[in-house]
């Protein structure tokens, strides 16, 4: 006689092999192919910035402070990164490294934009912290003679941090009625050192109050000030009690977008992602000049790493790091390949890695 | 006395399809619990 049995054990093996594969198959595909089909593309609102014909960048000053070690002493000394800006007792004396023994420097780019028709727009950017090393260098540009003739159409200040502002009076003991764009978010001390307001314990003065009109921008739009000229403002909490940054977005013909930032506290992805999204002709970063805020204390954490793996994704064709990028971060950008310009090293910048003092970047 | 002849039938095939469907469904399953939770 013969029975025939089921056999419950190859049912249950074929059904885990199913269950497994079943599983996997279900997340491989739900995350390739159903993703692209059913998923809707992103909606770009983008915004015509217009052109400009050409671009001149001139690094003025990028050496914000020029000892580190005694810049975090303060910092730590008076209670950390998080402590009121305008109350840290910031080392103005017996600094070997420093200009005149003060570890202050500051932080100002030089910016000549051609537009299609029309006269070149010049266009001063921050004005550093101290004011006797800002107004040197000033002086050795040909910015001094330019502002005290009012061939100079604008400040922006990027921001309200110490080496981009403190240094006011370098720039209104030239032109006090300079008109001035600020990104929303300044403090009442921002506006009463403009003012004229000094703050004796963190020793920044302004003995040439500004008188002319000042331009809060907010990040509500991409700010455009001429065709091809565009500000855009980040809401970003920021070290030292600041709040707030804005960069700029020029766009060169037959080149695409260049951005030039102050320190890009808002992340240098950020930004770019940003104006990804929000700026037509985003396909083509042309270049982006400035600080990208990766390693200012020249520290690495390997999260940057991936920084700069994204940054192969935007296929920028000339990068003119400086000042907070940190020599770290251009040295790791130099040896994946990135387009990082060199500089000359001169006017106090230590290394010629990326771009110094004195050093320009032309786009045309 | 006559011998008893015991022939068990695989049915691994079936199992692997059923296997299949479970896989998909507890994927489905996890896929909608981890969307909840978000």
């Amino acid at each position: 006689m013969e029975e025939k049995k089921i056999s419950r054990r190859s049912f249950i093996q074929g059904m885990a092999l199913g269950t497994v594969a079943g599983y996997f198959a279900s997340a491989g595909l739900s995350s390739t192919v159903f993703k692209k089909a059913l998923l809707p593309k992103e909606k770009l609102n983008q915004v015509d910035i217009g052109e400009i014909k050409s671009l001149k960048l001139k690094v003025v000053s990028e050496t914000s402070w020029f000892d580190n070690k005694v810049f975090l002493k303060d910092v730590k000394d008076a209670g950390g990164l998080l402590v009121n800006q305008y109350t840290i007792p910031w080392s103005v004396e017996g600094v070997k490294a420093g200009y005149q023994g003060s570890n202050l420097g500051g932080y100002s780019t030089y910016i000549e934009a051609t537009p299609m028709d029309g006269k070149v727009i010049k266009i001063h950017m921050d004005t550093g912290w101290n004011p006797e090393w800002m107004e040197k260098r000033f002086r050795e540009e040909g910015i001094a003679e330019k502002l005290a003739k009012k061939e100079i159409d604008f400040m922006v200040l990027s921001h309200e941090h110490i080496d981009h502002f403190f240094g006011i009076e370098a720039t209104t003991k030239f032109y006090p009625d300079i008109p001035i764009y600020i990104p929303k978010g300044f403090y009442q001390e921002g506006y009463d050192l403009l003012k004229g307001k000094s703050f004796p314990k963190a020793h920044v003065k302004n003995s040439y109050p500004h008188k002319g009109k000042v331009t809060v921008l907010d990040s509500k739009k991409v700010n455009i000030l001429y065709p091809g000229i565009a500000l855009m403002t980040f809401d970003v909490p920021i070290i030292l009690r600041v709040f707030g940054e804005q960069a700029f977005i020029f766009n060169v013909k037959d080149k695409g977008l260049v951005l030039v930032t102050g320190c890009c506290h808002m992340g240098i992805i950020s930004y770019m992602e940003a104006v990804r999204k929000k700026i037509k002709g985003s396909e083509k970063i042309y270049a982006i000049q400035g600080g990208l805020h990766i390693s200012p204390f020249e520290d690495w954490d390997p999260q940057y790493d991936d920084l700069i793996l994204a940054f192969n994704k935007y296929g920028v064709h000339k990068i003119g790091a400086n000042h907070c990028t940190g020599y770290i971060t251009a040295e790791k950008m130099i040896k994946a390949g990135l387009p990082v310009v060199k500089g000359t090293a001169r006017n106090m910048t230590k290394r010629d890695i990326y771009l110094g003092n004195g050093d320009e970047l032309a786009i045309a | 006395m006559e011998e008893k002849v015991v022939q068990e039938t695989s049915r691994y095939g079936v199992g692997v399809v059923v296997g299949i469907l479970i896989g998909i469904a507890l994927f489905m399953i996890t896929y909608w619990l981890l969307l909840l939770a978000r």
